[in-house]
This record gives C-alpha cells, structure tokens and sequence, in this order.
C-alpha cells in the first residue's frame, strides 16, 4: 500500500526530481552501450535493476546488452521479462522474436485465428487485466444492485453482458496468472545437459541450447526438473544452468 | 593447480644464412633447456647464472644462462660484467609466466654465448642484479678452456676498424678482412626510418661460412631490407669483396639510444703476405686456417621527440610521406546491399605500424567492423607500401550520398613538421532496394551471424518508474473485492425485508404485534391511577386484545374468547397457556367493568401479569 502511495506520489512529482541519481545512472548506462562497452553497461543496468527498479525499458536495453556480448540465453531471459511488463511495445517484440529466431525457437504457425488469440492474449499485462475484470465486477456488481431496485429489460440486458464478459475476462486473467505466476516459466542460460535424476551420475537424456524457454516441474538441491512441451521432453538439469522469467 | 600457463621465447638475435649452423645450435640449446633452475614460489627475486659446459676447447662455445624470476610479471633485467678470456654476446631471452592461483611468477632467462679467447682457467665473474634496492649476486663460475689442437691458436683477434656514424671508411691500413656498421643519419625523430648497414670487406678466401651477430635493436621497430648485396670495390689500392646487409630502423621512443657493436666469426686461410714467414706459419697450416671474431664500434643515434607545436588532434603517431586515397567498391548501389569504402594510405615509412584513419559518421549507414590490409615494399632499401581499410557500410535509405573527407594526419621527418592529407568519397548514388537479409561473411564472428537485421536500439525512457507488483496479490486489493458483494447481498437483503413488510399484512401484524403491546403497555403504565383505573384497564385490555389479534390474525373488534382458544391452538400453544391466556382476559375485562375502588397494588398485580403473559406468548408465537 506504502508502496502504491509512493509510487503515485512519484507520478504526481516528476521521477527525475525524486530520483536522480537512478535515472543518471540509465543514461550513463546507455552512454557506455552505444561507445560499445556493452559490459560496463551490463554492470550498471543490473545494478538499477537490484536496487528495485524493475522498468520494462531497462530490462529491454539491459538485453540489448546482453545480446551484443553475445549472451542469448540471458538476452531471451530479459526480453521476456520486458515483455511481460509492456506487452503491446513494438520493440520489445521485435527484438524477442529476432533473438528467438537465433535458438531456433521456431514460432508456432497455427493459423491466422491462433495466431490472433495469441495477440490477443498478450495485449494486456497481467495488472491491467486484473484491473479490467475487477472493473466489470465492480460494475456487474453496480448494475445488479440497481436491477434489486428497478426492474427495467435495459439493465438487465446489461447485466448479462457484463456477466459474460466477466467471465471471459476472469477466464483470460487465471490463464495468465497460471503461465506467469504459477506455471514457472524459465530461460536456459547455457547450453546444458538434461539427465534423467537430479545428478550427473544420471543418465544424460538430451541437450537444451541456450535461450530456450522451458517450464519448471520440480526442484531439488541444486537441480530442476524441467518440462519441454512442444518435444514433449523432461530432465533434469543443473540449477545455474536455468533462471525463471 | 595451474590455471595458465604461457611460454614467450623471444630471440633478438637475427638470423643470417652466414651462422645458420651455430644459430641453429643456440636455437637448439635455447628450446630444450628453458626449463628453469629457479623456484617460482620465491617471494622475492632470484637470480641464478649456470653454464652448459664446465670444460670447453678453443674451438667451442659457452652458454650462459642468467635466470631471474619473481613473483612480479615485469622482471628487471641483469648487468652482464665483461666476463675475462672470453668475447660474449646476448642470444636472447626466454620467459616464462605462470598464473598459480591467481597469483603471477615469472622467470626470465637471458642467454649469452661465450667465446673463448685464450686457453686456460677463467672465472665468469658473479653477475649482479640490483632490484628495489636489494642487490641480488650469483656465485662466480669457474671454466676451463683447453686447447684441443696442437699447436693452439694464440693469434690475437683482429680488432675490427672502428667506424664512426657516417663514416664508413676504415682507418686501418689494408687488410684482409674488417666490418664496418653505419647509419644513415645521426639524428632522427621517433618513427623516422633509419637505415643501419653492415659491411664485411675482404680480400682472403673464407674456410667457412661467417657468423654473424647483428647488433641489439632494443628501443627500435626493425625491418630486414633483403637482399644482401655482394660487389668488388677498390680501397687503398686493393680489391675487396663486400658483402653489405641493410636494416631499416624505426625508434620506438625519443632520447640518446647506443647501438651494440656487431659481430662476425670468420675462419681464413692465413696465407696473407705479411704473416707467410711469421712464427705463427706452421701452427696455423695445423690449424687448418684462423678463427676471428670481428667487431663494429658501437653507434650513437639520437632520436629527437615529435614537436608539441601544431600537432593535429587526429595525429597517431605514423612518420614518413603518404598520400590518401578513398573509394567506393561501385559507383552505384542499392539500399540495404553492402558497399565497401576503401581508404588507401600509400607512401614511405613504417606502414605496418599506420592505424585506422579517423571514419566521419555515416548517417544513414550500418557500419560494419574495418578491415586492413598491408602491401610491404622494401625496394632501394627503404620501407615503403600501401595499407588499405575496408568498410563494409550498408545504406538504410536510397538517395544520393556525399560523405565527408577522410583525414589523416602523420609527421614529414624531411620537412620536419605534420602535414594532415584528406580524401573525400566519390558521390555514391544508391538505388531503392529492398530490406533483406544480406549475410555479409568474413565479418561476423562464428557463433552470432550478423543479418541485414539487427536488433532495435536502446530505450531511453522520460522517467524511471518501477513496473508494479501484481495487484492481484495485494491485500488491500483482495479485501476491496468484497465490497461489491457486501452492496449487491445487503441490498438484496433489504429490499426482500421491505418486500415482506409491504406486500404480507399478516407478517407485518405478526412482526410488529409485539412492540404495539410494548408501547401500550408502557402507555398505560404512566397512567397508573386510582383515579384514572378505568382508561388504565381499557388500555391494558387493549394490548392484549391486540396483539393476540395480531398473532392470530384476527380481527381486533369482535375477537371473541372461542376464536382466541382455536387461533392459539392452531399455534400448538399448549392448554394451559391457553387458560392463562383466558383467565387473563377475563380478569382484565372483569376489572375493567368493576373498576371503582381499585386500588394502586391490584393495577400493578394486572399490568406485571399481561407483560409477563404476552412476554411468554411472544416466545411461542413467534
């Protein structure tokens, strides 16, 4: 709640008056990126990020970053995590599709209309689709309350509107809240081994190329058990090897 | 553990096909003995000084090794002293550095062959090392030298003519052999090519092949200038056969520099004139022929700084005459098909050593890394060439483009101050085309190949706001979701509550029976009065009266006893509820009608009987 204050007391004030030092830092950052120092850049992105700023546009150019020193896996990891947060910018997606195409990552061709539901899906961030089905519930709650009162068709054809999209709506946010809080979606960082147990003693079942995004079943010491859908492979693998989104 | 281990082996000494044979000798010795005497764990420096050989004849050579090594990477390197009986000069060095857990030791060995001079016993004095003010000595070394052949050659060497700098004429009256070393100038600016030569004159057959030495070029970029020239000349009356080499030098640094003296080993027939009838006749037609090593005076060069006065901002330090030339690949291209930008820097000097020109921005191009390449020319003895960088651009737009001049500045040694040349680029008029992926290969690294495509550029966004946590898993966000349902339940529960009360009569009676016995109860309570008895008994008779009705769903007026006895039956009161019920009736009617005299306890009794009976009632009939 502190924080919500805070953050829109941020907005009313201009951030660059509240904290300077944090924004000097991005454009120091970017400085370093484009005189190609992209480590130096790396350094200053990640240490923004530690101190709490989690901003779709510094996990973007801390990809870039990533990126021109030649590190996909991580470069996968933050535009995904970019994405998330901004999903409808243009850059951000291009660049994720670009560094996918890099591991091979091919792009599920299920025709047109699949392709739009996936648009679709991806159009609102997770709050803001929370925002939007507590605003239909808010209002199918209203509308229904003022149904108790006057019993006119008008507000009753609304009120089945508003149930439908509700449930729509409530549908689309449980999905999402499935794939990016429950459902633990990760990057593989390295091109690792996959064995059959947690350790190496294991048989090695296959290989995982780095950027990869793969889904994480079970944990254990050091190892994670991670899911392939599309190959329809599971493995275990090393706990350094992998970073959740 | 080691986690790296590397290995330089540097040589200063130059190779010439004369001593191919001892060279390779040295060369030998130096690879396979490079592992070293000293404990790289040492703290501190150590010095250490070992020979190969303990014993040695005439007609041998000595290598002496000196080991420094350290836990520091740059070692200091040792003073030789002039070591008696033998002639030595430097073979190079080798070093060796190890990274031991993070930790850096060092070694480097300095190898140095010996000549003797002269049979006998000799001691290599101790070689001293003096590093942050510690001196650091080697024990002395004791070598014998003998004499294998008999009778031994006790001829002195012949002491080479000492040449001054541009002086290359001998002062010795005619000999059979002597070597000259000259420069070219005495003074030149740092990077300026200076041009050292050596000079073999002889006029003796040769029983082999010669030795030779070069001098130490430390402080200098050095350049062979092959071939080696062979001509007869004349000098003080007789012919010499000349053999000369030429090395171009270029000081790394400004200052006073020496140049060691070079050295040759020759083995002659000794039939020259004046020492036909001499003592020495017999032994050297036993020695089969005299071996001499031969000297050149050391030389003084002074290398003068580039002048502070109106050095160019883009000056990188390239010395000599050039000239620049730049070119596009084609005249005519389209947008997003590469084209090459060439930079041609051609002239005389060091041009290996000339950097990247300095590159305006190209607006509207994708540039790609430069490469260059090196044309080496080393014709009349002098450095000269061409270096060429290559820029792959690809244009991003289609149009006519004029770039900028490409300038580069370098020092003119002759004319003693910098000159700065440009070029512009030819006009490139680029077609529209269309956006594709073009593979430029030869470019790009393996692992990532570079696309046409590339990545979108960084963001630079107005303010810095954190993205917010899921609101989702907000308290205050989950409590604020039950406030709907708190108006939709409790408005839903109101209106049915009005529903009730307006639309069911019955329910209303029977709801609110009970506080209308309450309140008329309480009515006639404050008119409790002897005087006022009778209203105070209608009263009482009338909460009664009423709330049963009410209960029952009678009728008020006219509610007879028969129809109160069935109504409280049909609500399974119980019979002596019941008779209560009437007893009470009657007596307040009773009192009612007789209500004279009455006094203030009897109205108490009665008015604490009713409430106490409709009380009870209430709990029964709900």
């Amino acid at each position: 709640m502190k924080r919500t204050l805070l953050c829109i007391a941020i907005l009313f004030l201009g951030f660059n008056k509240a904290f300077p030092g944090v924004y000097q830092n991005l454009l120091e950052a970017n400085k370093l990126y484009e005189n190609g120092r992209f480590n130096q850049a790396i350094t200053i992105y990640e240490d923004i990020l530690n101190k709490g700023y989690p901003n779709p546009a510094l996990y973007y150019n801390l990809a870039n970053a990533y990126f021109r020193t030649k590190q996909i896996g991580k470069a996968v990891l933050f535009y995904e995590r970019a994405f998330r947060l901004s999903p409808r910018d243009e850059d951000i997606r291009f660049n994720l599709k670009y560094v996918r195409a890099f591991v091979k990552e091919e792009q599920s061709e299920k025709g047109f209309l699949f392709q739009l539901l996936v648009k679709v899906y991806h159009f609102l961030t997770l709050n803001e689709l929370t925002l939007l089905t507590c605003f239909l519930y808010f209002s199918l709650s209203i509308v229904l309350t003022i149904r108790l009162f006057q019993k006119k068709t008008l507000v009753g054809g609304l009120s089945i509107f508003l149930a439908a999209t509700l449930l729509l709506s409530g549908f689309w946010l449980s999905l999402k809240i499935y794939q990016e809080q429950i459902k633990d979606e990760a990057i593989i960082l390295q091109e690792s081994t996959a064995f059959s147990g947690p350790g190496e003693d294991y048989l090695a079942n296959f290989s995982v190329p780095e950027g990869k995004k793969v889904i994480i079943l079970q944990k254990r010491e050091g190892w994670f058990e991670i899911g392939l859908l599309k190959e329809g492979l599971k493995g275990w693998i090393k706990k350094d090897m992998i970073e959740k989104i | 553990m080691i986690i790296k281990s590397s290995q330089f082996t540097a040589h200063s000494s130059r190779m010439i096909q004369y001593s191919t044979r001892t060279l390779l000798f040295v060369f030998l010795l130096l690879t396979f003995n490079c592992t070293l005497v000293a404990d790289s764990y040492a703290q501190e420096i150590t010095l250490f000084a070992s020979v190969d050989k303990r014993k040695i004849s005439l007609d041998e050579q000595l290598v002496l090794k000196v080991s420094v090594s350290g836990d520091i990477s740059s070692l200091p390197s040792p003073k030789i002293p002039p070591i008696p009986g033998f002639s030595s000069y430097s073979s190079g060095r080798t070093q060796n550095v190890s990274i031991i857990n993070g930790k850096v030791s060092s070694s480097l060995t300095f190898n140095y062959i010996l000549v003797p001079q002269s049979a006998g016993k000799h001691t290599i004095p101790s070689i001293e090392l003096v590093h942050k003010g510690k001196t650091y000595k080697t024990s002395p070394i004791q070598v014998e030298v003998v004499s294998t052949r008999q009778p031994p050659s006790t001829t002195p060497p012949v002491t080479p003519p000492s040449a001054a700098p541009q002086t290359p004429v001998p002062s010795a009256p005619a000999k059979e052999f002597f070597i000259t070393g000259t420069l070219n100038k005495s003074r030149a600016y740092v990077g300026e090519e200076v041009i050292y030569t050596f000079q073999f004159w002889r006029r003796t057959r040769l029983l082999s092949n010669p030795r030779y030495q070069p001098p130490d070029f430390t402080g200098f970029w050095t350049e062979d200038l092959p071939p080696q020239r062979n001509y007869y000349t004349e000098y003080q009356g007789s012919r010499y056969l000349v053999t000369e080499i030429k090395t171009a030098l270029f000081p790394l640094s400004s200052g006073k520099f020496t140049i060691s003296p070079s050295y040759l080993q020759v083995s002659v027939d000794d039939f020259s004139p004046d020492r036909f009838f001499s003592d020495d006749f017999f032994r050297n037609f036993f020695s089969g022929g005299r071996r001499v090593q031969l000297k050149t005076a050391p030389l003084v060069l002074t290398v003068l700084p580039f002048p502070e006065q109106n050095k160019p901002q883009n000056f990188e330090g390239a010395v000599g005459d050039y000239q620049i030339k730049v070119s596009w690949d084609k005249e005519v291209t389209e947008a997003f098909q590469p084209v090459t930008l060439i930079v041609e820097i051609t002239g005389r000097g060091n041009v290996k050593t000339i950097s990247n020109p300095e590159y305006p921005s190209f607006k509207g191009f994708k540039k790609y890394e430069t490469i260059s390449s090196l044309n080496l020319s080393k014709e009349g003895y002098h450095v000269s060439g061409s270096k060429v960088f290559k820029t792959v651009l690809v244009p991003q737009r289609d149009g006519l483009i004029n770039l900028p001049e490409i300038k580069f500045a370098f020092f003119d040694p002759k004319l003693k101050k910098y000159r700065e040349i440009s070029s512009a680029p030819p006009l490139l008029r680029i077609k529209p085309g269309k956006k594709q992926e073009t593979v430029i290969s030869g470019i790009s690294p393996e692992e990532v190949r570079i696309l046409g495509q590339d990545i979108r550029h960084l963001k630079t966004p107005e303010t810095l706001i954190p993205a917010a946590e899921p609101l989702y898993q907000k308290t205050w966000f989950i409590i604020l979701q039950f406030f709907p349902l708190i108006l939709l339940f409790g408005s839903y529960g109101w209106v049915k509550q009005k529903e009730r009360l307006t639309q069911n009569v019955e329910l209303v009676r029977k709801k609110r029976a009970f506080s209308n016995a309450k309140r008329e109860l309480k009515s006639a309570r404050r008119i409790r009065d002897a005087s006022k008895s009778r209203a105070f008994y209608i009263l009482l008779s009338k909460a009664l009266n009423d709330y049963l009705a009410d209960k029952l769903n009678l009728p008020a007026a006219g509610m007879t006893q028969n129809d109160v006895e069935n109504g409280l039956k049909k609500m399974n009161a119980g019979e002596e509820m019941i008779k209560k019920v009437l007893v009470t009736m009657e007596e307040i009617d009773l009192a009612r009608f007789t209500s004279t005299g009455s006094d203030l306890g009897q109205m108490n009794r009665i008015h604490k009987n009713i409430s106490e009976l409709i009380a009870r009632l209430e709990k029964i009939l709900k």
